[in-house]
């Protein structure tokens, strides 16, 4: 039997089958979780994140219209959301955020493995940096599509890119001189 | 060569991502057998793009999926948002009568005043003492 396409999901669910919806869901989980989890990190925000995206495309899928792929357009309120997520942190856990780089200090003391070192500078990296840095890197989207997503100029990304990788290799550079 | 530290390096990190041109692919290649600094930062960026395209496919745990549909069934469920979805389906014929109501009072009031519309006539103080309104009778 031939899988239903994105649409025809879409339009079962604006008939009331929410049965078709969580394919929908179940189809698109994985992109959004990398990208929700990249950005936020593996933690009980994550999944927080994660349900208020697909709710998010629930309550406009009357408006959807197909102007960009479904994945595309999870993606972009993916990417919103885990900013908005580090923008609150921000605010909100000033004194937690210097005792987490406390920690940061203490992991490296204990010679993690290289992905573990590479993860902790990846955190430490500015909202701005991360998001380009997570579509790129971590998701595997061309520059073109990265600029798309984020809607900024490509030459903006290739920037960020190059300032967020910089800002990794010394990152990791401090860890193993350690 | 007059590029500084800085530039070879910014070069570097742009040829992982955007097209360079020939002659400066051909000054990277140069400085990169030249300068073992350099050999080492491409080396590391290389690793370091390596690990992080190498993550296991992600999800939000078990059965998430469902929790999503849980919370749009909640949803449903609550008044506001059936309130909401009752007035925004009669929204149209809502605004229907009013313009009915309104088109009325223009051809068989000859006026657009509020009370006219609301069905109110224009009662002087005495007109409303002649009126019994308890028992709808005309004294």
């Amino acid at each position: 039997m031939a899988q239903e396409t994105d649409d025809q999901l879409i339009d079962q669910t604006i008939g009331g089958d929410l049965n078709a919806f969580k394919l929908l869901v179940q189809r698109h989980e994985s992109k959004v979780a990398g990208v929700v989890k990249s950005m936020v990190g593996a933690t009980e925000e994550a999944a927080d994140i994660g349900q208020e995206v697909f709710i998010r495309f629930y309550q406009s899928l009357s408006k959807f219209r197909g102007e960009a792929s479904v994945g595309t357009y999870l993606i972009r309120i993916a990417i919103n959301l885990s900013l908005n997520e580090l923008k609150n942190r921000k605010q909100r856990n000033l004194f937690f955020t210097s005792a987490e780089e406390g920690g940061h200090v203490a992991a490296s003391e204990n010679r993690q493995d290289l992905k573990e070192m590479i993860t902790i500078e990846f955190d430490k990296l500015d909202p701005e940096f991360k998001s380009v840095a997570t579509l790129r890197l971590v998701e595997g989207y061309s520059t073109e599509e990265t600029a798309q997503l984020l809607n900024i100029p490509l030459g903006t990304v290739l920037s960020r890119l190059a300032r967020a990788q910089k800002k990794l290799r010394i990152g990791l550079d401090k860890h193993l001189k350690f | 060569m007059g590029m500084d530290k800085n530039k070879k390096e910014e070069l570097l990190l742009h040829s992982f991502d955007a097209e360079l041109s020939t002659e400066e692919k051909a000054f990277l290649e140069k400085e990169l057998a030249a300068d073992w600094k350099l050999k080492q930062a491409q080396q590391a960026i290389v690793k370091i793009r390596e690990v992080l395209a190498a993550h296991q496919p992600e999800s939000f745990g078990a059965f998430f999926a469902e929790r999503v549909a849980n919370r749009i069934r909640s949803f449903h469920q609550n008044v506001e948002y059936q309130l909401f979805a009752f007035f925004k389906r009669y929204q149209g014929v809502a605004i229907g009568l009013v313009i009915a109501l309104l088109v009325i009072n223009v051809v068989f009031a000859d006026s657009f005043s509020l009370q006219s519309i609301l069905g109110l006539e224009n009662e002087t103080i005495n007109d409303l003492v002649q009126l019994d309104l308890y028992n709808g009778l005309i004294k």
